[in-house]
């Protein structure tokens, strides 16, 4: 940095000279700068190998700065020297105001001093009494006055030398500036072309500059190829050298290993053939026996082929036979299965029909019942209405004949047994036993055919029941279907199996309700009731299956056929009878007779009732009916004349009331003869 | 002109090494360059339309176009017009529409690029003056011919309402002559963008009509301007160029300035202020200043002035920019100014030429220079009386110094080829330098 001065200079004539300064200049703030470039820091390393483009650029930019600079110092340099003219003439003028006013001044004091010297020799003048003194005063006063008035125009003449000389200064300022605008623009344009061509200049170099390191780059790049072509040239003999010695030794390796192997191969190949020949040997040997084995084999099967023929042809035939059986057969089975089909069908259809026809019956039998019982019901309603209805009747009759009796005939009147009269049945109950019943006792009579349908039913206990049907089952299973059979085997469960196996048994015996079981039930222990009665108190206490096996021992089990016999036998009859009954007889039974013998009974009753009043009795009624008619006809008449006398009489009294007031009345005072003179009353 | 340029014309230059590859050089990349033809787009495509030969073969919607163009002045609208055809539109309108509506229907800058390039010198269509906008440019630049045309009997309602229309693009008020005197509060009242006044009181070729009265700043200009200064809230920047403003306008307008914070930037350059002006300045320059910029050139300050300034500036942390150029300091007031800048850490640049200052000032300045915090860059000390010896001080006071990059010392009476001031260069370059790097 101490000799730097010397080296910014740029005034050399040379222009190499200028860029070697340059470069040193460069080279100085790069060092001073101390930057981390890495560019700057190789060329710091290598001295001279660095970027020269880049040396050129940051010389030719401080080179350009430096004429920049400069340019811009020459042209304002005219305003700062027109700045200094101003400040230097501002100063000037400055002084110049000075010295005007100090000279106003000095001029004013000098003109008061000479006007005050005037006025005082005014003041003498009025002294004076000499015309000449007077007139040599005056004209000196007058000189007086005018060297002032003289003084003062120097100095105003003076004031305006300075004011024209200040336009002319003016003038001339303006021309200074018109010269120095000029001079600036004059300036301006040089130093723009100045400073264009430097630019020119520079760009110039730079481009050089990149154009040399880029040359000098080349050339080191294709040295450097260069070298390492070389490089591997030299690489390239030396691997091949190697090559061949390597290939030289594998030869004879190879060599030796080929000598080796071919004495190996002889010895090897002698020996085999030695065990060739003795192989042959043997083979020839086994070759005999095969061929005698050969022809024997040969033989037998030929013998095995003629027979293997006949079978061939009985197979056929055989096979034939068996196909037209198979027909046979096929259409049989479709013939049997259109059958069955056809059959099950219509079993299927007749036993729906059935199933329903019997359903309806029943309907039918319980509807029937339903009515019956509802037109009883109905018919006592009735009845009790109207028996209510004639007792009242009866009561309000008896009640007239009374009254007829005793107040209208006088008679005592003897009343008739109500009772008696209402249910004659209560006199005598031997007298018309049936008679007698009332409805309350048919109630009471179907509720003991209740009571006994009950006990017949808990007569049958559930055990015993099942004892029977496995009786039955184990003695009479054939009047059970196969199919059924076939049906009950099939289920799993052997539970359900033997209820299913019950429920078939009795429906093939027609048995479907309580009672039926209960009728069963007495068919098979009809025979044994003396020995069960026996039993029973023995029986008590022991379990229900000892029970029922003895119950079992005691049905002989070869009377169970027989038995079941004699139920169906009976059940048939019993069926038989039932249609034959007509519907006439009640299904109730228990209430035939009484039903019987109804009308009858209630006839009498009605006729008893109608007869309460006795026909005499209506006799006498007649009779006094009559009389009682004209009795009122009598009175009726003598109603009437007694009405006939109360107005005849109240015509009277009307009539002496206005006679009264006749005579009364003013009119008779007035009259020459008043009547009341002329007629006198009878009072 | 290069030998490189002049082979340009040629039809195949001959490049140099490496012109094929994706870098070429910068003589290669020099010789390729042809220049970029600025054809007329829509010329073109006029000569091309065959509706020229035959208007029935034209667009529907270019005449539509053409018909909302010719009657634009009377029914301006862009509503329903498809973007595309708006450019169409805005490219075919005349210059001279009413600006009243042009500034509030018409947006398309191409449109005020070409209104600006074709009715303005080149010299006022300084676009980076005008926030870089032509529409900004346009309206700044009509603004101030009606202004400059505004007389005294003019009715200032006309003028108002139609700025009000373009109100939102002024920035900048601007005058050279103002022969109507117009009330500037009314004016700044209605620009609500307002950031910067530059105005000047003059009259412009008045040729035999001299009159001493119609120039410069009068006591109601000042007043108004106080005023607008005190209600504008977005004014950063007053120029006040050549106004003869004298120290009572200038207290006229101090009333203003005081009560505004927001004004940075104050030039009264080329005015009358003497002393007791440069008083009134110096209280700007308070603790709560935000002035950064003060200019007052070529003013009548003396050595007084000098001291007002440097008082105010011991105290002073935002100004930044301070020009004394052309006033009377004195080697007195210099220093005085110069002391006041030992204490002051903002002050960048100080224009002091062709104040007469001498050895007193040098001294002052050199105990600044060697101050660590002074943030003193550019100087400007030329046109003054430094003497050799007082270029010595300097000089040996700058060999310390880092951070200034310019000192201009031209015009002294000092001898020519002084070592002193060779070296003082140097090491300006050499600030530079460690301040760009």
């Amino acid at each position: 940095m101490a000799d730097a001065p010397e080296e910014f200079h740029t005034n050399h004539a040379d222009k190499d000279e200028r860029q070697a300064a340059r470069r040193a200049r460069v080279e100085a703030r790069s060092a001073n700068e101390s930057s981390n470039n890495q560019s700057q820091a190789r060329s710091n390393a290598s001295g001279v190998h660095k970027s020269k483009g880049q040396r050129q650029i940051s010389g030719s930019l401080s080179h350009l700065d430096k004429h920049k600079g400069g340019g811009i110092a020459s042209v304002t340099n005219i305003r700062v020297e027109a700045d200094f003219r101003e400040n230097q003439r501002r100063i000037h003028e400055e002084q110049l105001r000075q010295d005007r006013l100090q000279r106003l001044q000095e001029e004013a004091v000098r003109s008061g001093k000479q006007n005050a010297a005037v006025e005082m020799r005014w003041a003498e003048l009025l002294d004076q009494n000499m015309p000449q003194e007077l007139h040599r005063e005056i004209l000196s006063q007058k000189k007086s006055c005018s060297d002032i008035i003289n003084s003062k125009d120097e100095l105003i003449k003076e004031f305006q030398q300075q004011l024209k000389s200040k336009d002319e200064e003016y003038v001339k300022a303006l021309k200074q500036q018109a010269d120095d605008v000029e001079e600036m623009l004059q300036r301006m344009r040089t130093e723009f072309k100045d400073l264009q061509e430097e630019y020119e200049t520079e760009l110039e170099s730079i481009e050089r500059a990149f154009l040399e390191e880029r040359d000098e780059l080349l050339e080191n790049n294709k040295s450097e190829i260069d070298g390492l072509f070389e490089k591997r040239r030299a690489m390239e003999l030396t691997y091949m050298t190697m090559k061949q010695e390597r290939e030289e030794q594998y030869q004879r390796e190879i060599d030796d290993l080929l000598v080796k192997d071919a004495e190996e191969y002889n010895k090897l190949k002698i020996k085999l053939e030695t065990d060739i020949q003795t192989l042959e040997q043997q083979l020839e040997e086994m070759r005999a026996t095969y061929q005698l084995n050969t022809e024997k084999l040969e033989y037998n099967y030929r013998v095995l082929t003629e027979r293997d023929n006949e079978n061939t042809s009985t197979l056929q035939k055989q096979k034939k036979k068996l196909t037209k059986i198979k027909d046979d057969l096929s259409r049989v089975v479709q013939k049997y299965q259109e059958f069955d089909a056809r059959d099950k069908k219509r079993n299927e259809e007749l036993s729906e029909d059935y199933r329903r026809i019997t359903k309806q019956y029943k309907d039918l039998q319980s509807k029937f019942r339903h009515f019956e019982l509802a037109d009883n019901r109905k018919f006592e309603a009735i009845w009790s209405m109207h028996e209510e209805e004639v007792d009242t009747y009866v009561v309000q009759a008896l009640k007239a004949d009374q009254i007829i009796n005793e107040q209208l005939l006088g008679w005592t009147w003897r009343a008739p047994d109500l009772e008696v009269v209402r249910n004659p049945a209560m006199l005598g109950a031997d007298e018309d036993g049936d008679g007698k019943f009332t409805l309350e006792e048919l109630e009471e009579h179907k509720k003991k055919l209740a009571e006994e349908e009950e006990a017949k039913k808990v007569h049958v206990p559930a055990d015993k029941i099942r004892s029977i049907v496995s009786l039955i089952s184990e003695e009479a299973g054939f009047i059970l279907d196969a199919s059924v059979k076939d049906a009950i085997e099939s289920l799993p469960n052997t539970q359900a199996a033997s209820v299913a196996q019950a429920e078939a048994l009795l429906k093939a015996l027609g048995v479907e309700s309580e009672e039926d079981v209960s009728a069963l039930s007495n068919y098979f222990f009809v025979d044994v009731k003396q020995e069960k009665d026996v039993l029973e108190d023995l029986n008590e206490e022991d379990a229900a299956p000892e029970a029922l096996e003895r119950l079992q021992k005691l049905i002989q089990p070869n009377h169970v056929i027989t038995a079941i016999n004699k139920f169906v036998n009976d059940r048939k009859e019993d069926a038989d009878a039932k249609e034959n009954k007509t519907w006439t007889v009640d299904v109730a039974g228990a209430g035939d007779a009484l039903e019987k013998k109804k009308p009858k009974e209630e006839k009498e009753f009605w006729d008893r009732m109608a007869n309460i009043i006795s026909p005499a009795s209506h006799e006498t009624w007649k009779h006094l009916e009559k009389s009682l008619k004209e009795y009122t006809n009598i009175l009726e008449n003598r109603a009437r004349g007694i009405e006939d006398v109360s107005t005849l009489t109240s015509q009277n009294q009307e009539l002496k009331e206005l006679l009264n007031q006749y005579l009364g009345s003013r009119i008779n005072e007035e009259l020459i003869v008043p009547p009341t003179d002329t007629i006198r009353l009878g009072d | 002109m290069p030998p490189t340029l002049d082979n340009s014309s040629d039809p195949q230059p001959t490049f140099s090494v490496g012109s094929t590859t994706s870098e070429p050089s910068l003589t290669d990349q020099v010789k390729r360059f042809k220049p970029r033809k600025f054809k007329e787009k829509r010329e073109t495509l006029l000569s091309k339309d065959p509706s020229q030969n035959n208007p029935s073969h034209e667009k529907l919607s270019l005449k539509c176009i053409k018909v909302i163009v010719s009657n634009f002045d009377k029914n301006p609208s862009h509503s329903g017009i498809p973007a595309s055809h708006v450019r169409e539109i805005t490219s075919r309108l005349p210059i001279n529409l009413d600006p009243k509506k042009s500034a509030v229907y018409v947006h398309d800058e191409s449109y005020w690029k070409r209104a600006c390039l074709q009715s303005l010198s080149p010299s006022e269509c300084q676009i980076v003056e005008h926030g870089l906008t032509w529409k900004q440019l346009f309206f700044e630049n009509h603004l101030q011919k009606r202004l400059e045309g505004f007389k005294d009997g003019d009715d200032i309602e006309v003028l108002l309402e139609e700025i009000e229309k373009f109100q939102d693009y002024i920035f900048c008020l601007r005058f050279r002559q103002m022969p109507g005197h117009i009330d500037l509060d009314r004016l700044t009242a209605s620009l609500p963008n307002l950031t910067k006044i530059d105005l000047q009181y003059n009259i412009n070729k008045i040729g035999m009509d001299f009159d001493r009265r119609l120039f410069g700043m009068k006591i109601s200009d000042a007043s108004c301007l106080a005023k607008s200064v005190k209600d504008s809230e977005n004014l950063t920047s007053i120029v006040l160029s050549g106004n003869l403003m004298d120290d009572d306008l200038l207290r006229m307008l101090m009333t203003g300035l005081y009560k505004s914070s927001t004004i940075t930037h104050l030039d009264v350059s080329h005015n009358k202020i003497t002393n007791h002006g440069v008083r009134l300045l110096a209280k700007l320059l308070g603790t709560k200043s935000v002035l950064t910029s003060l200019n007052v050139a070529d003013n009548q300050i003396h050595a007084e002035g000098g001291r007002y300034l440097g008082r105010a500036l011991r105290s002073n942390d935002s100004l930044s920019d301070l020009n004394m150029r052309l006033n009377r300091l004195t080697d007195e007031g210099g220093r005085m100014l110069l002391e006041g800048l030992r204490d002051n850490q903002s002050v960048t640049r100080l224009n002091v030429s062709g104040n007469s200052l001498g050895s007193e000032s040098t001294s002052a300045l050199s105990v600044v220079l060697r101050e660590q915090d002074s943030e003193l860059m550019i100087l400007d000390l030329s046109s003054n009386r430094l003497s050799d010896a007082d270029v010595q001080v300097l000089s040996a006071t700058m060999e310390r110094n880092d951070r200034l990059i310019s000192m201009d010392m031209r015009m002294n009476s000092t001898t020519d080829g002084n070592e002193d001031l060779e070296k003082i260069q140097e090491k300006l370059h050499y600030n530079e330098l460690n301040l760009r790097s």
